[in-house]
């Protein structure tokens, strides 16, 4: 492990008990540029998990909660008429934020999940002709119920495409649960490191080397959900560089300046699940697609 | 070298390529040379699929075949074909209802695994046509569909391909293929059929076994072949050539069949092992019969023949003088026969043949009747009967057509005194018939007269030349044939049906594409020769190729054979193919890594697997060397985590110096195997 992400890392283990692999995965997603999706049941520590990691890298936080009524412009911001000035000046919306937390981002109505989306991609908001740059780093955490819960618009497969990663929580286990009522203090989580400091951090991954043999083990990974015809949508490029992206952040976490197959394997459920899978099918999640695909394709040259 | 696609393709992309229309079109052909043996409504399923692929291809945006509906319509042509099943026999209905399956496998394609699927499917059914042709030109189909499938499945794997890139690459690797083929074929033992087929073709031309001339408003014609004979000694003039097939001694009034007591006769000399042999004495013609599958017994020869066994069926000789097989000729057949054309055909008992031979029927042709008897007591004698009788043809102007009014009632009266026309049945019926009402035993003959000379020693005989004669007993004689329509149309026994037929024009009228047909334009007549003369070569030296000949052609490679010298050519030859094969196939199959440093790490892994049988399956490096130190000894666990490193150095890790690792790799894996069998 790297010794500058440990501390956080344990830190965020502290606060969502017996979940290490989740925490470390959305770390991962933090650090390479991506946008986070968690589905669960509400009560499992979605919100929880957002807000700690915003608190630790010091970041300015947001939530906004989806709802069937909520509009663009709640989120957005608007260009509101000052009387003084006798002129419109723009109030930005929460998304405004380096972390925006989207509560239950399948209970707002297609308009308004489109328009949050967009903004993910294009790292700008343009109202009324005007561009409005969002903070550096942005950072989006939705999170979803699911489908089978009433008063829900899923999301359709192109704007899953845009979270870089999907993970669920789940229940804890026993004994994680018990710790987690034994301390339950309220002691407000303190930042760790700066923006600055996550801004070099990512500069060092960008820099972290990938062999012929990753890039090939990629591309057969892909190349495999294409044709054979098992899977419904297949894994795009979008995917294919999300993967590449993940698998050097991981790499960095494991404290390596180059990324071996096992980085590949460890981030691609989080990565390639919610792509495989198209959403209006059962989401029985005891079965995992991207399992069966890595289970498929071996990481050696073959 | 073909390299594979890595274009992805969805069902809809594999459901309009090219592909499954290719294998459509070689299906139907496929299909159109089976019309025979596939029911009607099969046939017709296929060109309703056929159909519906077409419009896949050429229109976008076609609606997909549900499974279900597939499976429904196999369903419901299932239990339909079973039920046609129990009139068609097993074979028949196995070769159905792979014509249907590949129907329905065609109505929906969306994987390529379907593909490759189908394409297996229609190989082997491409094999089953030739249960039923074995033809140069069904061959020669066989090759050209066999070719598109090959060109199909490139159209899979290698979409790039152009089309004629496709079909000379197949086109070589066929070619590759024939001297393996010619080879096998040459040198493996050729084993007796598996199975006898179980259908019976004879309502389609030729000889049947009952004559029913009144019935026959006009005669069928087919310029199909009915068998070939290779002469060794010269050959018998046309006139001499009148080969029986078979001999029939019952008449109706109407009908003539073979005689219900000669059958019981046959079977009680059968019972008692005794079969007809006849001292055979005098000059003979000694020749070779290729028959063509008639599937019927019946032979042909030339009176008196000496039929020869033949190794895989039993050839014999019946009393009527008729040859017949064991079983019936399903597939080209040859026999050898010595023709004793001297001899008289006296040796049977007279008794017998005269009282099967002098049965008429109770009632009918009353004036022949009327007729005979004043002509008998005019006459003195048989000779004189028949003479009597050869004069009342030929001054009552018969003649000899292929277009005879049909006789229902009374066929013999109206013929001998209405209609005076008719071809060769109508004269040996009403001969035979009048013969016997004279007292004189006589039946009726069917075979070929005549044939075509196809070269110096070989005579083609076609279903066109059938005829009809009759025989008679005349004591000091025995069995004399008496061709009536000879008298009438001299030229018919002389120079063939075709001459005889000039004026009239009904040689082959029904076949107005047969080649026969053109004989008068020379170049027609010489193509149509030629053609013949190949198809007489194949089925010589391809159909024909049985153990015997097989063994002749290993004596003058390999001197005198027995059956350890012979099973001996064959493996080793078997095992040379394998072996050049092999050493083609081999290094594509280990060199099956671009990346000589996975490999080498691959090996390490799999002495380790060997060694504590555990599997990398799609493990990591990192990964694997934990499975491994968890289950092997310290030791090994050591060497093999140093080769773990040595390859995440060089493979993962940047710049790294390939080569090195590679020898470095190849170092440790000498350690490894040191220390795996140290701790065995």
């Amino acid at each position: 492990m790297n010794n500058a992400i440990a501390p956080v890392i344990a830190e965020l283990d502290q606060t969502i008990i017996g979940k290490s692999a989740q925490n470390r995965l959305a770390v991962c997603c933090l650090l390479s540029h991506g946008h986070l999706l968690i589905e669960d049941l509400p009560g499992m520590g979605k919100t929880t998990l957002s807000h700690a990691l915003a608190t630790l890298f010091g970041l300015d936080y947001a939530r906004i909660q989806f709802t069937s009524d909520l509009l663009p412009a709640d989120m957005l911001g608007a260009n509101i008429f000052d009387v003084q000035k006798q002129q419109f000046t723009f109030h930005p919306g929460p998304i405004f934020s380096q972390v925006v937390l989207a509560d239950e981002i399948n209970r707002a109505s297609p308009k308004t999940q489109s328009a949050l989306l967009e903004a993910m991609e294009e790292q700008q908001v343009s109202l009324d002709g005007q561009t409005h740059e969002l903070p550096e780093p942005f950072f989006v955490i939705a999170t979803q119920n699911p489908l089978h819960q009433a008063g829900t618009y899923p999301l359709p497969e192109s704007q899953l495409d845009r979270f870089l990663m999907r993970i669920t929580l789940g229940y804890p286990d026993w004994q994680a649960e018990k710790q987690m009522l034994q301390n339950d203090n309220d002691e407000p989580l303190k930042s760790m490191i700066t923006a600055q400091q996550l801004s070099d951090w990512q500069g060092q991954i960008e820099t972290i080397h990938v062999a012929d043999a990753v890039l090939e083990y990629i591309l057969r990974l892909v190349s495999f959900s294409r044709e054979s015809g098992e899977y419904a949508n297949p894994l795009s490029p979008r995917a294919s560089r999300a993967i590449l992206r993940a698998s050097k952040a991981w790499a960095w976490m494991e404290n390596r300046d180059y990324v071996i197959p096992e980085d590949v394997q460890h981030v691609f459920a989080a990565v390639a699940e919610h792509r495989l899978r198209s959403p209006g099918s059962d989401s029985d999640l005891s079965f995992q697609l991207s399992e069966s695909l890595l289970a498929a394709v071996d990481p050696i040259a073959a | 070298m073909i390299v594979a696609t890595t274009k992805p393709q969805s069902a809809i992309d594999i459901e309009q390529s090219i592909t499954p229309f290719i294998m459509a079109l070689a299906y139907i052909a496929l299909v159109f040379t089976m019309l025979t043996p596939v029911l009607s409504w099969i046939t017709v399923l296929a060109v309703c699929v056929v159909i519906v692929r077409g419009s896949f291809y050429f229109r976008d945006q076609q609606p997909q075949i549900a499974l279900r509906t597939v499976n429904l319509l196999a369903i419901l042509a299932a239990i339909t074909l079973g039920w046609f099943s129990l009139s068609l026999g097993l074979l028949l209905t196995m070769v159905n209802l792979l014509v249907m399956a590949c129907a329905f496998k065609l109505l929906r394609i969306t994987r390529r695994k379907d593909l490759t699927q189908l394409f297996a499917s229609l190989l082997f059914l491409t094999g089953c046509g030739f249960i039923f042709e074995q033809g140069l030109l069904h061959t020669s189909i066989y090759v050209s569909i066999t070719l598109v499938l090959l060109c199909s499945l490139i159209t899979i794997h290698a979409p790039h391909m152009s089309k004629r890139g496709a079909i000379k690459y197949t086109g070589i690797q066929l070619l590759q293929a024939m001297p393996i083929a010619v080879l096998l074929f040459l040198v493996l033992p050729k084993l007796p059929p598996l199975w006898q087929m179980p259908t019976a073709q004879g309502a389609k031309t030729g000889l049947s076994d009952t004559v029913t001339p009144g019935d026959i408003a006009e005669l069928s014609q087919s310029s199909e072949l009915a068998f070939r004979a290779i002469f060794s000694t010269e050959l018998p003039r046309n006139n001499q050539r009148y080969w029986r097939a078979m001999t029939l001694e019952q008449f109706d009034g109407k009908t003539w069949t073979r005689s219900p007591t000669r059958r019981q006769i046959t079977r009680q000399y059968r019972q008692l092992g005794r079969s007809f042999t006849p001292v055979y004495e005098g000059e003979f013609w000694d020749y070779q019969v290729i028959a063509e599958p008639s599937h019927q017994t019946w032979l042909f020869a030339l009176d008196v023949a000496s039929p020869s066994a033949n190794s895989e069926f039993g050839v014999n000789l019946g009393f009527e003088y008729q040859v017949y097989a064991s079983r019936p000729v399903v597939s080209t057949m040859s026999y050898t026969v010595e023709s004793y054309y001297n001899m008289s055909l006296d040796q049977t008992l007279q008794t017998v043949d005269s009282r099967v031979n002098l049965q008429i029927p109770s009632n009918g042709n009353p004036k022949t009747v009327e007729w005979v008897a004043g002509l008998v007591a005019q006459t003195d004698g048989p000779s004189d009967f028949i003479d009597a009788i050869q004069r009342y043809f030929l001054e009552q102007e018969f003649s000899y057509t292929l277009r005879p009014q049909p006789m229902p009632k009374n066929p013999v009266d109206e013929f001998l005194f209405n209609q005076q026309a008719g071809f060769c049945v109508h004269y040996a019926s009403a001969l035979a018939y009048a013969l016997r009402l004279a007292n004189i035993p006589a039946r009726l003959v069917t075979g070929y007269q005549g044939g075509e000379i196809q070269s110096d020693a070989v005579i083609s005989v076609y279903q066109y030349d059938a005829h009809a004669w009759v025989e008679a007993w005349l004591d000091d004689r025995g069995w004399v044939r008496i061709d009536p329509t000879a008298w009438v149309s001299p030229d018919r026994i002389d120079f063939g049906l075709e001459q005889a037929m000039r004026e009239e024009g009904s040689f082959l009228a029904d076949s107005p594409l047969s080649l026969a047909r053109l004989k008068n334009i020379a170049a027609f007549n010489q193509l149509r020769l030629w053609f013949a003369n190949l198809d007489y070569q194949w089925s010589k030296w391809v159909l024909g190729f049985n153990n015997q000949q097989q063994k002749d052609i290993l004596r003058q490679i390999f001197g005198e054979l027995t059956t350890a010298k012979l099973s001996v050519i064959g493996l080793s030859l078997v095992a040379l193919i394998a072996l050049l094969l092999g050493l083609y196939i081999l290094p594509m199959m280990r060199n099956r890594s671009l990346n000589p440093l996975a490999n080498e790490y691959r090996k390490s892994v799999e002495l380790v697997e060997a060694s504590f049988a555990i599997k990398r399956a799609t493990l990591g490096p990192e990964d694997f060397l934990q499975r491994v130190a968890d289950s092997a000894d310290n030791a090994s666990t050591a060497v093999f985590a140093q080769i773990t490193e040595a390859y995440i150095k060089s493979e993962y890790q940047p710049s790294p110096a390939q080569f090195e690792g590679i020898k470095q790799l190849q170092q440790l894996r000498r350690l490894l195997r040191k220390t795996l069998k140290k701790n065995r």
